[in-house]
């Protein structure tokens, strides 16, 4: 479950494959076993998930798109993604 | 984000028809290990001719040093196969060795899978069982088994792995012996509550090749049988003919029981890019003949099969079995059939069971 406070990062022993020229990765998350297809904006934010607050991963999120993609929209696309990987174990709260 | 899919939908990349360059990998992300090519059972169909080992196989500490080669350049997923992988003795320590370093599914006739065995598969992380039946009509898989009661414990098996949570596709060779009775595939599904049924073309390989006459089924008989296929919601249908037809040697690799890696386990009996306690898998992966199949050079192509993976010209294996090229067109879809017959096979094919 997210809480806004917590702190987030990589699920430890998640392995994630870049595909640069594709501009995705995929995500192979051993508790579930499964392979998942992260598009760029999925794996972006398993990237910016290094163990710091959400605020501040959500922020960072925000800055990086703001030339693209207004605010809201920004917001919108962070968290619908920020739940689907969370709820998939690839990122989870860290201590 | 709305791109999150399972291993087995991995999603056309950018490139690949109409005039796109064919997707491309500079390493692949999964691999089929070939890892025995034994079987207690007598299957009509088996494509390895499997029986009692006759060629010595790569040793439990091989395989151990190939799987940290493939964990290190970043292998994803690995697919076993046989022969009957159970059959091998130390296929669980291998197993066991892939636990939470690599996705691992199995293709396997599940006959051995008991209550104890499945719960062990599900501790070392196992995926997916793909679950060979020829038939899903007990006698006539019991027949083509060559084994009295493997189809009751082959459902068995898949029960007791779905029991655990392992997921379960049943995959059915189409054949003569199967295709009047196809929907039995998904009312088995529905019965034990597996989510895929994958119907599969029967390759000239092995022991299928000698028995080929008795098996083979024209292709027009071949498209009437999936055509009348009902699958409910709830399952997902995999198959590979036209539209799906694609050319998947772009991202296959595969590796036999001695070690000799050739791209995909049907193209066993055609190439051999090298072994891989000889050289490492990347070495093989840019042999000559690996690369050309990768980049998809076929001499006519049907553009709604390509779309399925962005990549040319259907099974390359297929193609090359019927025409002896590998730019060949694929005989399996219809649009690139031209007239072969594909329940005769290519003279240079038949000498081969000699």
């Amino acid at each position: 479950m997210l809480s806004r406070n917590g702190c987030y990062a990589k699920t430890p022993d998640v392995v994630i494959r870049p595909f640069e020229d594709w501009g995705r990765a995929y995500a192979f998350t051993p508790d579930n076993p499964e392979i998942y297809d992260l598009n760029s904006t999925a794996w972006f934010i398993v990237e910016l998930c290094d163990g710091r607050p959400f605020p501040q991963i959500e922020a960072d999120y925000i800055e990086a798109v703001k030339d693209r993609v207004e605010i809201d929209a920004a917001k919108t696309q962070f968290h619908g993604g920020f739940a689907m990987l969370l709820e998939r174990n690839i990122i989870s709260a860290s201590a | 984000m709305n791109e999150v899919f399972s291993p087995e939908k991995v999603p056309a990349p950018p490139g690949g028809p109409e005039g796109r360059p064919v997707p491309r990998l500079d390493k692949p992300f999964k691999l089929t290990i070939c890892v025995t090519q034994t079987c207690e059972m007598d299957c009509k169909l088996c494509y390895a001719d499997c029986g009692s080992s006759k060629t010595p196989e790569l040793s439990t500490e091989q395989w151990k040093t190939f799987i940290d080669e493939l964990v290190s350049e970043g292998f994803l997923h690995i697919f076993f196969e046989g022969g009957e992988p159970f059959d091998r003795p130390d296929f669980e320590e291998i197993l066991a060795y892939c636990s939470r370093r690599l996705y691992v599914a199995i293709r396997t006739h599940a006959v051995g899978i008991d209550v104890a065995r499945a719960r062990r598969l599900k501790e070392m992380g196992v995926g997916r069982l793909y679950v060979d039946l020829f038939a899903a009509v007990p006698e006539v898989q019991d027949e083509l088994t060559g084994t009295p009661g493997s189809y009751a414990q082959s459902v068995n098996g898949m029960k007791n792995a779905l029991a655990e949570g392992i997921g379960v596709t049943i995959l059915g060779i189409l054949s003569r012996k199967n295709h009047l009775d196809l929907q039995n595939y998904v009312a088995l599904a529905e019965e034990i509550d597996a989510d895929q049924v994958g119907i599969l073309r029967l390759y000239p390989l092995g022991r299928a090749r000698k028995n080929w006459s008795d098996l083979s089924l024209t292709l027009d008989e071949m498209m009437t049988a999936l055509n009348g296929l009902k699958v409910p919601p709830g399952i997902q249908l995999m198959q590979s003919w036209h539209p799906k037809d694609g050319n998947c040697c772009w991202q296959n690799a595969a590796v036999t029981p001695t070690g000799a890696s050739v791209g995909c386990p049907y193209l066993r009996e055609y190439v051999d890019y090298g072994n891989i306690t000889d050289m490492t898998f990347l070495e093989t992966w840019n042999h000559p003949l690996y690369g050309q199949l990768r980049g998809c050079e076929v001499e006519q192509n049907c553009p709604d099969c390509s779309a399925t993976q962005g990549s040319h010209g259907g099974c390359r294996s297929t193609a090359f079995a019927f025409h002896g090229r590998f730019t060949a067109p694929d005989p399996y879809c219809v649009h690139n059939n031209e007239g072969v017959d594909l329940r005769a096979l290519p003279e240079w094919l038949l000498r081969q069971n000699t």
